[in-house]
């Protein structure tokens, strides 16, 4: 747990925040999300002590940061910036093993940790170890500095916008690799981005900022369904219905009855549990069905259900059943 | 593949003359004989020509040494948060250091410091220091900031990110200021023979006195010769440091 109570931090005469107060929560993913300038960063970097705040105090499970060395508190934290930031006169391998080094980790035990690693993000390890950052790609580099932040396992993540610099698609895969590695380690993360989509993807809870000032935080659905403000209700956009359908899953919403009896027409589209409803109501316009079953779930899932999640008023044209 | 090995052939080739030029007096005396034959005392005799080039090195090795000594700490000190007000005063102080002609530096270092092997060292230690110090300088400033804030992220010291992360990335720019100032440093180290430092300078100085153009050709070939080599020698080091991609 990670609490800030009344920070405030001024660049000369700009006030970067003001009296942010809150509480990044254990074990999950906490997004920071606002426009450039919002403060976001700032507010990362005051945890790991690369930024010191001019008011108020930060603490980490009760105790103040300032009791702990600055380095110690970086070696307990994941890094990893939007730049990447390999240190390119040395390999992969060694890239990885810089916090194990700085630790004093045996030569064994580093080695060890890093084709574990490369492992979990999916890198062959025999072909990656010994290569230089300039032989990666873009998504392959903001992989290993990943691998690098969690090198020492640390109980901490903190992530300033790291996948914005890599092209779409590749942000998308990376993003999924992100929510598969964090269903696995549980860590702590605090995650600073602009993407209102990434957000909702990859956090558990979302602080939104602007100007330095704390807007509005809760789940991703919370900041959907319930913009606090105009300002929240803007950056969320007029979409916000279809966006928030994005982060719910159609596994999640079946209606529960036993269809074995019935089973469905055999042209009718079959939803994935994974599939997020945004997908359920696209094949529903497109298909005209008002109900489609959901792959190894019992129950369908209903468009009325999708309708009253995100408050749409009736449907003006009466649907046909098949 | 075909040109690389013609170019260690003619390097061996020019190293293996330079080894007979100076160990081997017959065989200087022979070159000699082909290139002055109308100069009748063609062989240096008042000292053997590898005690002059022992001593040429030995007055250029000490003063670099010094020089990268005191140059890479200086460098290192004004880009550190302490040094940094003595930046802008040291770099300019180098680059006009460098605008100084070498041979009037030694022609400045007499009056001041005298005669003798010690005057001399000091004063092309002096001399050879600024490149290196500049070259330091702009080798550090030139390491992205991004690395610089990803170690301090990672929890590296400013000790830990000098040595990890600034130096290593700064080395090859580094290496290029000390084989510049290296290979200044044995060209002027010749005229320290005027000073009474000895080394290759002896023989030029002789020459030019007694108007002895086999003297002279001696002297500077030899010197020449050494700066050609020592200057291999960097590359090879520096395509060491290249390795990487």
């Amino acid at each position: 747990m990670i609490q800030f109570e009344n920070i405030s931090k001024w660049y000369g005469k700009q006030k970067a925040l003001d009296t942010l107060t809150m509480t990044i929560p254990e074990g999950k993913t906490s997004i920071l999300l606002g426009p450039s300038g919002c403060g976001k960063s700032t507010t990362l970097r005051l945890i790991n002590k690369l930024i010191i705040p001019d008011e108020g105090e930060i603490s980490i499970k009760g105790r103040s940061i300032r009791d702990y060395r600055a380095e110690e508190l970086r070696r307990s934290m994941g890094y990893v910036i939007q730049s990447i930031a390999l240190l390119p006169h040395m390999t992969v391998e060694e890239n990885i093993g810089l916090v194990p080094d700085l630790l004093k980790w045996e030569e064994q035990r580093k080695e060890k940790r890093c084709l574990e690693l490369l492992d979990l993000i999916g890198l062959d390890a025999e072909q990656y170890r010994s290569k230089y950052p300039a032989q990666l790609s873009g998504g392959e580099a903001q992989r290993i500095a990943v691998a690098r932040a969690l090198a020492a396992d640390p109980p901490y993540l903190l992530m300033d916008e790291p996948f914005g610099a890599v092209d779409p698609l590749n942000r998308e895969s990376l993003q999924n690799e992100f929510i598969e590695i964090q269903r696995k380690l549980k860590k702590t993360v605090v995650f600073v981005t602009h993407d209102l989509e990434e957000a909702v993807r990859l956090g558990d809870r979302i602080f939104v900022l602007k100007n330095g000032i704390l807007q509005q935080s809760g789940s991703p659905a919370d900041i959907l369904s319930k913009p606090a403000n105009e300002f929240v209700r803007d950056f969320v956009g007029p979409d916000r219905s279809l966006k928030l359908l994005n982060y719910y899953l159609a596994g999640n919403f079946t209606d529960g009855t036993d269809e074995t009896d019935h089973p469905p027409a055999p042209e009718t589209p079959e939803l994935n549990a994974g599939d997020n409803l945004k997908t359920a109501l696209s094949l529903m316009l497109e298909t005209g069905l008002s109900s489609l079953p959901v792959k190894g779930v019992s129950g369908r899932i209903h468009r009325k259900t999708i309708e009253s999640l995100v408050n749409l008023k009736e449907p003006r044209n009466p649907e046909t059943e098949e | 593949m075909k040109k690389n090995s013609l170019r260690t052939l003619l390097l061996t080739g020019i190293g293996l003359f330079f080894m007979a030029f100076v160990f081997f007096p017959p065989f200087s005396e022979a070159v000699l004989k082909l290139l002055f034959p109308g100069v009748p005392d063609r062989l240096y005799s008042r000292a053997p020509l590898p005690e002059l080039l022992l001593e040429h090195f030995l007055v250029v090795l000490i003063s670099e040494f010094l020089a990268v000594l005191t140059g890479c700490t200086l460098g290192i000190f004004v880009t550190r948060k302490r040094g940094k007000i003595y930046l802008p005063m040291v770099q300019s102080l180098a680059s006009m250091a460098q605008t100084f002609p070498p041979t009037a530096v030694l022609a400045l270092a007499i009056p001041l410091a005298g005669f003798g092997f010690k005057p001399v060292v000091l004063a092309l230690f002096i001399y050879s220091c600024f490149p290196v110090i500049s070259n330091t300088v702009s080798g550090l400033n030139s390491v992205k900031g991004d690395l610089i804030e990803a170690s301090r992220g990672l929890g590296m010291t400013d000790n830990q990110i000098l040595r990890k992360t600034e130096l290593p990335l700064a080395a090859p720019v580094i290496l290029a200021g000390i084989r510049t100032s290296t290979i200044i440093n044995i060209g002027t180290a010749t005229i320290g023979a005027v000073a009474g430092a000895g080394g290759l300078g002896t023989v030029l100085m002789a020459g030019l006195i007694h108007d002895n153009g086999a003297y002279i050709f001696t002297g500077a070939l030899c010197a020449a010769l050494l700066a050609f080599f020592t200057d291999k020698l960097f590359a090879l080091l520096d395509s060491r440091y290249r390795r990487q991609p």
